[in-house]
């Protein structure tokens, strides 16, 4: 079984302290303790309620939706209900907002999300506090290794993108005068504090270091693009997302041509337009899967049979992050608590889990040390 | 083995293991409870008032960040200078990790989504404040001052953002301070709750144990108490739990057979009071039996003893007799020394006897008194003194008490004490014609011992000596009772007597008499009067030539009234007689007396004593001038009076100096009363 919950913007969110409501739990158990087992006792005795795997996603979750159906489709030995989310935003609060959501679901073992580092380190605290495994497919920010032990992602930490870039950024021999442009969120702070981190001092020369904000306004954009067009830079390096890089390509382009722009791996789920499509002819960017190997060629046609497009990335790992959790409860795992020891013992006391994007093996911060790749932006995705 | 009163009865041991249990398990279960809530209670406020001081750090040091920031901001709009860019990047890093340990507190979604948004707020002021110096470094003044409004503006709404947070955390306290009363509160109440019911159950319990262990202990007690007055009929109830119907079913059956058995030794008890009866009744009489068989053997000697001095005084008084026949003029002298001193010293020989034997005769009260011992072992020495010789034997005394001992003893138990051992000796010798009874007397600080060692066969059965009636001499030869009486007296007297056999033959029986405490003085010594009393002379001459005393004998035995007229006329006293007890009261009511000396025994109905208590009544004067001389104290009226008045008694056979110096006495006290007429 499987629902889709509608958008939470309108949902209500829970009051209260949630230290007292904690202790008044106790309490209000204590009190009741003979009503629990007059009452919960036989009802513990009937058919176990089905474990529900949620799943907090953008576009990503059609990933996460295939890798259920193809289970399904294989068998699973018990019930398994998902509830699918629509979280596309970035933002932290909206993320939150689906968390206290998903936890407030009994039976509730996983959640698959969210769909960048700052939302999945907002949601991350929600999770822990409730002993649900949280999987970021990918969430790259380095504090959200410090999330907690429920909190796992299928990526490395930024400290290898930003290394991954600053090789690209000095060899690709595009000139010293580089613009950096980045969100100012955990995402974009992260990396780009790796990425200066990684340089070699005075390898590259800053004309603009400028952060903006997600979902920006036009008078904002504009003052960027000024002092982008007067800074005149031979590459610029985009650390956000890539609707935001959609929305101000344009005037970038009016601005400063066709320079070439290096983008971390926010752009990798981004759509375009047909207007626009020309102006992405020299955007490169990260990506956390390599598309183009053999082993996800059948996989790529499964997807587009399903779905109708090309799987992106992220796609992909939803996919192989959703396989995770379903392979860790037809192992038996039925609680968070479970799912989690089964994802620590991959490599260990069992083999490491065989994803389409390549092997699983959570190291101790919850992380997979995966390859990044550098690709274009392939018109395949018009 | 106690089998259990009946099955299905419940056990009080399991009983109470099973109510210390529950009670034990609630009072832990409550107090944990109490414990828990209240240890978490003081653990959430103490967790809670740190992370209010943390996040109230947290928040200043943000508030500093934001405002070096904006100082920054400020400064850069004015001199343009790099440094200000790093300074407002530095301190944006600092609010930036600030804000990120807010993130990692436990929050509310309230809370959290209101720290994003402070959070968000900042990322919008940074972005606007790098527009702004952007756009001053490259000379666009408008449009860097619009940025910098902005940025203003974010900086507004960011501290809108912030005192919002705050504003929930401080909520957040005061809830859980209202909480933490109200739980509190919860707690008082559930606390005065629990020791209700704490007091309940100690009450539960107390009634219980009182309802089924004091109460049927109350009743076991008091049945206990009423069987060891006597009741029998006592029994408990049965209650309920098993140890202690156990117990009441043992005890009711204990007190039943108890009642069985005293019914039983009831009626044993009276077989064994008739059995007693008539062993004492047999008893009584097989000791008059020894009694009488001892006083045979010793009336024998008695006689002897007599026979002998009665010889001599008739020997001599027919000499004397034959010897004035023959000379007609007497010499004084060889009168006295020849005739009348040997008739004298025979008779009072004679005398001695017979008031030795009155005086063993006698049957006492067991009253103890301080006695010398050596009075009563001679006179039993000289009373079987005769049989020893004359069967050949002899009997050996030694001293070594030098007088010095006097004994507690009941004189008259004490001889016949000393005379049984004595006769036993005596039977166990006198087959063999020789052999010694040899007494010895010792003295130690608190006992004399007296020691008689024989020279017969021993005791056959040293064991059963003093067993009464038991007796190895032949068929008629004694009772058996001797040394059971002899046990039996010298227990009365708180001594101890021992028999053993010597071990160079013979038997040895020792008694041990405790010495007399020194208040038991001796009677004391009558001096001797002078026997003869000078008729005229001195200042008794010239007070009896004013007036001769008169004084009346009663005796009915005309030689002895002659006698005492004789004794008295040497008094110079005018002596009335009276052959009974009517003449005398005609002269007492005619004649002023100044004493009275009476017999006891005299023929009419009417004695000495009937007299005494007449001149008692009617003569009151003469109370104290009144003399007894009876020939027996040891029967009746007479008997008290002499141990009451041993002054005014004179024994027969009595001689001149006693007889006198008694009389002499009585005359100097002082008449008492006047006489009635």
């Amino acid at each position: 079984m499987q629902a889709m919950m509608p958008g939470f913007s309108g949902a209500a969110i829970p009051t209260g302290s949630v230290r007292h409501g904690l202790f008044a739990a106790r309490f209000r158990l204590l009190a009741r303790l003979a009503a629990f087992v007059m009452i919960v006792a036989p009802v513990a005795c009937s058919d176990a309620d089905p474990i529900v795997v949620g799943v907090a996603l953008g576009v990503e979750s059609r990933g996460a939706r295939l890798a259920y159906e193809d289970a399904m489709r294989n068998g699973l030995p018990i019930e398994i209900d998902t509830i699918f989310l629509q979280a596309s935003d970035n933002r932290a609060a909206p993320a939150i907002q689906a968390a206290e959501q998903l936890v407030s679901i009994p039976q509730m073992v996983a959640v698959i999300g969210h769909s960048n580092s700052a939302a999945s380190m907002a949601a991350a605290p929600i999770y822990n506090r409730h002993q649900i495994v949280q999987l970021a497919p990918h969430s790259t920010a380095v504090l959200y290794s410090e999330a907690g032990p429920y909190s796992y992602r299928m990526v490395s930490p930024d400290d290898r993108q930003g290394q991954f870039l600053a090789t690209h950024l000095t060899a690709a021999g595009h000139g010293r005068r580089a613009a950096l442009l980045y969100v100012n969120d955990d995402y974009g702070r992260s990396l780009r504090h790796e990425l200066l981190s990684a340089l070699t001092p005075g390898a590259i020369e800053w004309v603009i270091d400028a952060p903006h904000a997600e979902n920006t306004d036009s008078a904002s954009i504009a003052r960027t693009v000024t002092v982008l067009a007067e800074s005149k830079p031979q590459i610029i390096v985009w650390i956000g997302r890539g609707a935001q890089l959609t929305r101000i390509i344009p005037d970038i382009r009016k601005a400063v041509g066709n320079v070439p722009i290096l983008a971390g791996d926010g752009v990798a789920s981004a759509t375009r337009t047909v207007e626009t499509e020309t102006m992405w002819d020299s955007v490169r960017y990260v990506d956390l899967v390599d598309l183009e190997v053999p082993e996800l060629r059948e996989f790529r046609e499964h997807y587009r049979t399903r779905f109708g497009v090309e799987p992106t990335g992220p796609q992909v790992l939803a996919y192989d992050a959703m396989a995770a959790v379903l392979e860790a409860i037809r192992g038996g795992a039925r609680t968070g608590a479970d799912i989690r020891d089964y994802f620590d013992s991959f490599g260990r006391s069992r083999p490491v889990f065989p994803g389409i994007a390549g092997p699983v093996m959570f190291d101790q911060a919850g992380n997979v040390d995966r390859a990044y790749v550098l690709r274009y932006v392939p018109k395949a995705r018009l | 083995m106690i089998e259990p009163v009946r099955p299905g009865r419940s056990s009080l041991r399991r009983r109470v293991l099973i109510g210390a249990l529950i009670t034990a398990a609630l009072l832990v279960m409550s107090l944990g409870v109490l414990i828990e809530l209240t240890s978490d209670m003081r653990g959430e406020v103490g967790a809670a008032t740190n992370e209010y001081i943390e996040e109230q750090q947290i928040a200043g040091r943000l508030q500093r960040a934001v405002t070096r920031q904006l100082i920054a901001a400020s400064f850069f709009g004015r001199s343009h200078r790099e440094a200000l860019i790093v300074e407002f990047r530095s301190a944006g890093d600092e609010a930036y990790q600030q804000i990120r340990q807010y993130l990692l507190l436990e929050l509310t979604p309230e809370e959290r989504l209101q720290l994003e948004a402070v959070k968000e707020q900042h990322a919008h002021l940074e972005v606007s404040a790098q527009e702004a110096f952007g756009l001053f470094a490259r000379g666009h003044e408008d449009d860097a001052r619009h940025a910098a409004d902005a940025m203003v503006e974010r900086s507004m709404t960011l501290q809108q953002a912030l005192d919002g947070f705050l504003a929930l955390r401080e909520r957040d306290v005061i809830s859980l301070r209202e909480r933490q009363a109200y739980v509190f509160r919860y707690l008082y109440i559930a606390a005065a709750a629990f020791a209700v019911l704490l007091l309940g159950a100690v009450f539960l319990v107390t009634r219980f144990f009182n309802r089924r262990v004091g109460a049927p202990l109350a009743e076991l007690v008091d049945a206990a108490g009423r069987i060891g007055r006597g009741d029998l009929d006592a029994r408990v109830g049965i209650g309920q739990d098993d140890e202690l119907a156990t117990v009441a079913v043992s005890f009711n059956r204990m007190a039943a057979r108890l009642a069985e058995g005293k019914v039983d030794l009831e009626q044993r008890n009276w077989q064994l009071r008739e059995a007693l009866e008539t062993l004492r009744t047999m008893q009584t009489e097989i000791i008059q039996s020894e009694k009488l068989s001892a006083m045979g053997r010793m009336m024998a000697g008695l006689a002897h003893e007599l026979n002998n001095p009665l010889a001599s005084v008739l020997g001599y008084m027919e000499l004397l007799s034959s010897h004035m026949d023959e000379h007609g003029q007497l010499d004084r002298d060889e009168i006295r020394r020849d005739y009348l001193q040997p008739v004298l010293a025979e008779a009072l020989r004679a005398r001695g006897l017979v008031r030795d034997f009155l005086q063993f005769s006698h049957q006492g009260a067991v009253g103890l008194t301080g006695i010398p011992l050596r009075d009563a072992l001679y006179m039993v020495v000289r009373l079987r003194a005769y049989s020893f010789e004359q069967t050949g034997l002899t009997i050996v005394t030694e001293d070594d008490c030098a007088g010095q001992d006097m004994v507690l003893a009941q004189p008259q138990r004490l001889e016949q004490i000393f005379l049984n051992i004595t006769n036993n000796a005596f039977d166990a010798m006198k087959a063999r014609g020789h052999g010694s009874l040899r007494i010895r007397v010792g003295c130690d600080d608190d006992f004399i011992t007296v020691t008689f060692e024989d020279d017969g066969a021993g005791f056959a059965q040293i064991d059963r000596v003093f067993e009464p009636f038991f007796s190895t001499k032949a068929v008629g030869a004694g009772t058996g009772l001797g040394l059971a009486i002899v046990h039996q007296y010298m227990e009365e007297f708180d001594g101890s007597v021992r028999a053993e056999n010597r071990v160079e033959g013979g038997a040895r029986v020792l008694l041990r008499l405790r010495r007399a405490p020194a208040d038991f003085s001796p009677p004391a010594v009558e001096p001797d009067l002078p026997v003869s009393i000078p008729v005229n002379g001195g200042a008794q001459a010239a007070h009896n030539e004013q007036r001769r005393p008169r004084i009346l004998v009663v005796e009915d035995e005309e030689p002895l009234r002659t006698l005492q007229k004789r004794f008295l006329t040497r008094l110079n006293a005018e002596v009335l007689l009276a052959a009974d007890v009517a003449e005398a009261k005609r002269i007492v009511q005619e004649t002023r007396l100044d004493l009275v000396i009476s017999d006891v025994r005299m023929p009419g109905g009417k004695n000495g004593v009937d007299f005494y208590y007449w001149i008692e009544a009617e003569q009151p004067y003469l109370r104290d001038r009144f003399l007894f001389v009876t020939g027996d104290i040891t029967d009746g009226e007479i008997a008290e009076f002499a141990e009451r008045r041993p002054d005014r008694v004179v024994l027969k056979p009595f001689i001149l100096k006693e007889y006198m110096a008694l009389v002499r006495r009585t005359l100097a006290t002082e008449l008492t009363n006047q006489r009635i007429d």
